[in-house]
């Protein structure tokens, strides 16, 4: 039982990282092949503000997100919009571009020494029925599926949400509807950052903060999006959620340097038997 | 109120539009004909804003239109019903409607909605299917309401008759002249000039990007060499 629960812990961030990937690419066409990146530099700014200005968790977390949304929304004005509508490849190159770049500036400005950061919440272990459980690790489990549940109802319900499952399907159509396609995506990108930066913060803790923190996190990430069809949000979280309960398993009961090995193995199984995902819809088509 | 003069735009190196002068008056519907590659679509995107013209007037009452947006143009209500239908696939009959009052504030959208519904009962009865999932006719008329939605007090309609059988193609011109009736103005694009020009006022032909020919349709339509060139008679 201790080991499902840990897993599901490492599903959350995989799960978090994982619907920044979804929504961008629901929304705007374009896999992000940076978010890992963006929310590493986030998760730094962050703690610039912890431990240069010292100021307290709380408004640290709350001032690395509003960087997180100037960010994206700058990501996304000088970079992504000039190849909206440019090939998929290119569009790939650019954001893998992104990804080195981002990894090299981040680099030369913080080092490449893993320091360690602090949790969210404080505090020992809790039992709950036969499962011991941080008070932390019970914040991230709340938090991945509030931001779930948010992101979910958003999309389904709100009138931004229908701007954005609109823009796209059919950006033409949706310029003629008189819908600001251009400020959907930068708000999309904006967003996407600060589900980013939220996954880092919370990854940061379990990994130390470094500037290769999220490559694991990303190819989990991705192939959780991929498991959940990546176009979910929910297939998205379950799909992280069902790879962290997998891989620790495989950790515990055959050996840890095969979690990789192993879970990959049940990614291209599950592909094997349903290739579009457990939620995708069919084919390339996207739906909530 | 709406009217282009001597407007040129390109695609590229491609002189798509060599000058091109119309007007579309208030509560008139005014038909714009022409073959395929005439120019037609473009004339509708530049007036939607999605083309800039390199050369030449767009004024609306008077205003030039030249540094608006698509959206400014919505909510100014000239309203475009594009080629192809463009419904958006994945959402459902009513989700379309609301997207087509995108930017509306005003409390009227649900009473919108039930008049587009006794226009089209059948896009009532299929509300929350998926529009993808519709037939071609019954997509055409959600692009249509959905147009509707949002207001227009000029709606420019692409080629509406693309691709439907002729019972539905008369059905729809019926209820184009009854939106019609109600005040709005309509710029009509259609290959089928004998239909257009039996419903407006007033037609344009283009070719090659040019207005080549222009005229009251009852007069362009009883004209010999309109017969013969452009009514196939
Ligand atoms: N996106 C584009 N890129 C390059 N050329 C274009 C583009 N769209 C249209 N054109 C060219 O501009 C000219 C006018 O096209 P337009 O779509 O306005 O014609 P149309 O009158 O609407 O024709 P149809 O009845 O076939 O829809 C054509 O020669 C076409 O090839
Ligand atoms: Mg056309």
């Amino acid at each position: 039982m201790q080991i499902l629960m840990s897993g599901l812990i490492f599903g959350c961030i995989y799960g978090l990282t994982a619907l920044g990937l979804v929504l961008i690419y629901k929304t705007t066409d374009i896999v992000n092949f940076a978010q890992g990146e963006m929310a590493m530099v986030t998760t730094f700014v962050s703690f610039v503000f912890l431990s240069n200005f010292g100021f307290g968790y709380i408004p640290s977390l709350l001032l690395a997100l509003i960087f997180a949304a100037i960010f994206g929304i700058a990501i996304h004005q000088i970079v992504m919009k000039r190849v909206q509508s440019a090939p998929p490849l290119n569009q790939i190159v650019v954001t893998l571009g992104l990804f080195m770049i981002l990894n090299g500036m981040a680099g030369l400005i913080w080092g490449h020494k893993p320091t360690s950061y602090p949790q969210a919440v404080k505090g020992d272990s809790i039992k709950l029925g036969s499962v011991f459980i941080t008070p932390n690790e019970l914040f991230i489990l709340c938090i991945t599926f509030f931001l779930m549940l948010i992101f979910f109802l958003l999309f389904r319900f709100t009138r931004v949400g229908l701007a954005m499952r609109a823009s796209a399907q059919d950006i033409k159509a949706s310029q003629l509807m008189g819908i600001k396609v251009t400020s959907v995506f930068t708000a999309t990108w904006a967003v996407g950052a600060i589900l980013g930066g939220v996954a880092g913060i919370m990854t940061a803790p379990i990994t130390f903060l470094d500037t290769q923190m999220m490559f694991e996190v990303l190819i989990m990430a991705f192939a959780a999006a991929v498991i959940g069809g990546f176009v979910s949000l929910p297939g998205a979280v379950i799909g992280g959620l069902f790879i962290g309960v997998f891989e620790n398993l495989i950790a515990f009961y055959i050996s840890p340097e095969m979690k990789l090995v192993y879970t990959f193995l049940l990614i291209i199984l599950v592909l094997y038997i349903r290739p579009q995902g457990i939620f995708g819809g069919k084919q390339t088509l996207k739906k909530v | 109120m709406l009217k282009l003069n001597d407007v040129h735009a390109f695609y590229g190196r491609v002189h798509a539009l060599r000058g091109v002068s119309l007007e579309v008056p208030e509560g008139k519907i005014i038909s714009l004909l022409g073959g395929n590659g005439a120019g037609k679509s473009t004339t509708l995107n530049v007036i939607s804003r999605l083309i800039q013209p390199k050369e030449g007037n767009f004024e609306l009452n008077g205003q030039s239109m030249l540094k608006k947006s698509p959206s400014d143009m919505v909510k100014q209500g000239v309203i475009q019903c594009p080629e192809n239908r463009r419904v958006f696939p994945l959402l459902t009959v009513e989700e379309n409607l609301k997207i087509g009052a995108y930017q509306r504030k005003d409390k009227n959208i649900q009473l919108d909605m039930e008049k587009v519904y006794t226009y089209f009962p059948r896009l009532k009865e299929r509300k929350i299917q998926k529009a993808g999932t519709l037939s071609g006719g019954e997509q055409q008329m959600l692009a249509i309401g959905r147009s509707l939605m949002g207001k227009p007090k000029i709606l420019l309609l692409d080629e509406p008759s693309l691709g439907i059988a002729p019972i539905l193609v008369s059905e729809i011109f019926k209820i184009i002249k009854e939106i019609n009736n109600e005040g709005t103005a309509i710029l009509l694009v259609e290959q089928n000039a004998h239909m257009a020009m039996s419903i407006s006022d007033y037609s344009y032909i283009l070719e090659n990007g040019r207005v080549a020919l222009e005229g009251n349709s009852e007069d362009l339509k009883n004209d010999d060499e309109v017969r013969k060139l452009y009514l196939g008679a």
